[in-house]
């Protein structure tokens, strides 16, 4: 019976490896070696070779996972960093989105930018895991966003390929499915929402196949300009924010069966988008896209390529940016500024 | 004559032909192809490492990959460049792939090898020609495939695309190192010989087929210009595929191997090694 040697880690009960290095972990053992915590105690002298091996001193990196606000603050801090919060229900194709930009960064730049790092590619591996044929799927699925990324960061730092060009960081900050629908309900889960308040781009996805099933459509259209509004009552987006309304999955939406009538409510959605929201936001754009389509058909990413150059490009944050009453002098381009 | 110590730090994900190349230059020391190329002025006191699958790659043979615990003390090569008259003593670590690729994994590295990092005078980056640099994706047709039961298994960063890696694993010395900057670069593709096949129609330019090929690791160098300086060369040091050369072999190791910069093709593999030098 082989387990690991790290108090934490459950190894011998379900076979996953606490450091994800499966059956080659070195901190494998057989039954009956003692762990780590077990070397102070009395006997330590007689621990077996393997245990006592001292590992040579490591120094630990950054984790791969989405960025919390306070390490978000080395990029806002150092140059021009935008903010783009994607909201949606539950499976609408944000995580999907923004998982796509990060396959086409992998195939060469992105609208013109290229790519200059990310804090976060291990997340993005992990979040394109089950789209990939080295999973084992035949099917592509996309783990969904978590509830405790609600207030963090997905990572990308893109730069134009001309000279003097200055990079830029781009923080995406994926809203859970789970939250959405509370933060229209209440309030208060709605100002939890702290990265809102900093957002240059605030992006709602609408699900292109709950607009094409008369049973979700109007809920799904209600919910999304509700959010908005939510967002607009509560101050956490304004005159500042250019606002994107995202119709996901085209394929769906598009389908032979009724799609004049899933066209129309679409574009009846769009124009309430617009005539509700322009005058109290920057600006409205409205796409449609499909980032991982399930009919055979590809990618829409010349359109995903231009949304990501709006968001990229465009910011009504800089110069000129409102303060937040308690933001100190030295905080600038900061989160702090927001209140966050 | 100038007598110096230059350190190169090799990185690579496993089985990227870093050991191939370390055996091919240092026979190529010995009888350097042309006058620029560089030559050596002696052997290093511990050449054990050099000779340990020598015979193996003299004869064309394959050998094994690097084991990380017979690594030892890092291969020591003396040169001398007949041009600038400067010798040295160059010290090219032979670090297992798999040490990187646990950096990706595990997200931390040991505290000497960050050390070394302060005192490296260039780095050679390894990627294949002949595998993919990233993950196949579920798209198109591929989606229409008709479905079954089969459950994906969880995530396994070892199994990330291998561009992802290897750029995560330079932005960790971009960022967490303190190497000297800007830092150069030498971006080595090996098993060139693949590419140049004449059913092959990849492009023949190293710096076009990186773009290609490998776009996220080109994007990367090309952006962080103030880190790395970098230069992109097609290398083949082995000189065939496995098949190829039991025929190969005939020819002495040095006359197989051939190496691809800006359409210029030689069999003088220490071209990087003399750029990284500044040697040209």
């Amino acid at each position: 019976m082989v387990r690991c040697k790290l108090a934490n880690c459950t190894f011998a009960k379900d076979g996953r490896c606490l450091e994800g290095r499966g059956n080659a972990c070195p901190n494998l053992v057989a039954d009956g070696a003692q762990s780590v915590h077990d070397i102070s105690s009395s006997d330590a002298l007689e621990v077996s070779a393997s245990v006592a091996t001292p590992y040579p001193p490591s120094e630990s990196l950054y984790s791969g996972l989405p960025l919390e606000i306070a390490e978000a603050r080395e990029f806002s801090g150092r140059s021009r960093a935008i903010v783009v919060a994607l909201a949606g229900m539950k499976e609408s194709g944000k995580t999907s989105l923004i998982a796509r930009v990060h396959q086409q960064f992998q195939a060469g730049p992105v609208a013109g930018y290229d790519f200059a790092g990310s804090r976060t590619l291990w997340q993005f591996e992990n979040l394109n895991w089950l789209a990939t044929v080295e999973s084992g799927v035949v099917s592509p699925t996309m783990e969904r966003s978590s509830r405790q990324y609600d207030n963090s960061f997905l990572h990308f730092t893109v730069r134009q390929p001309v000279s003097r060009a200055e990079p830029i960081d781009l923080l995406v900050n994926d809203i859970s499915g789970e939250t959405f629908p509370e933060a229209i309900t209440t309030e208060s889960v709605c100002q939890q929402l702290l990265c809102l308040r900093r957002a240059d781009h605030l992006a709602l996805v609408v699900d292109g196949a709950a607009i094409a099933d008369r049973s979700f459509r109007h809920d799904h259209c209600a919910k999304a300009k509700n959010f908005v509004q939510r967002v607009l009552q509560t101050g956490q987006i304004g005159k500042q924010t250019v606002l994107h309304l995202i119709i996901s999955k085209l394929d769906e939406l598009l389908k032979k069966e009724h799609a004049s009538e899933n066209d129309e409510a679409a574009t009846r959605l769009e124009s309430e988008f617009n005539s509700q929201f322009k005058n109290r936001v920057a600006k409205v754009y409205t796409w449609r896209l499909a980032a991982r389509p399930l009919d055979g058909s590809m990618p829409t990413e010349s359109t995903i390529a231009e949304l990501f150059g709006v968001w990229v490009g465009s910011t009504l944050r800089y110069p000129g940016i409102l303060r937040y009453d308690s933001a100190s002098a030295d905080c600038a381009r900061d989160f702090c500024r927001f209140g966050v | 004559m100038e007598e110096n110590a230059y350190n190169f730090l090799i990185v690579g994900l496993p089985d990227a032909g870093k050991t191939s190349f370390i055996y091919a230059v240092d026979d190529l020391l010995q009888s350097p192809p042309t006058t620029d190329a560089l030559g050596s002025y002696g052997l290093a006191p511990d050449r054990s490492y050099l000779e340990r699958d020598k015979e193996k790659y003299r004869a064309g043979k394959k050998f094994e990959h690097t084991e990380r615990n017979l690594q030892g003390a890092a291969p020591e090569l003396l040169f001398e460049h007949a041009g600038t008259g400067r010798r040295g003593r160059l010290f090219l670590p032979d670090v297992d792939g798999e040490v990187f690729q646990d950096q990706w994994i595990d997200r931390k590295w040991t505290e000497s090898y960050r050390d070394s990092l302060k005192n490296i005078n260039g780095v050679l980056v390894f990627v294949r020609s002949d595998t993919p640099s990233s993950n196949q994706e579920l798209l198109g047709a591929m989606v229409a495939l008709p479905p079954n039961d089969r459950k994906g298994t969880t995530f396994d960063p070892k199994k990330a695309s291998p561009q992802v890696q290897l750029v995560d694993v330079l932005q960790f010395i971009a960022t967490k190192g303190e190497i000297m900057r800007p830092q150069k670069v030498a971006v080595l593709i090996s098993a060139w010989d693949t590419v140049e096949k004449p059913q092959n129609r990849q492009p023949k330019n190293p710096a076009a087929f990186l773009a290609r090929e490998w776009p996220l690791l080109d994007q990367y160098l090309r952006s962080n210009s103030e880190i790395f300086t970098t230069k992109i060369y097609g290398v083949s040091a082995l000189g065939g595929t496995e098949e190829e050369l039991k025929d190969l072999s005939k020819l002495p190791p040095q006359d197989r191997v051939k190496i691809v910069e800006d359409g210029v093709q030689s069999k003088d593999l220490t071209r990087p090694l003399r750029w990284l030098l500044a040697l040209d």
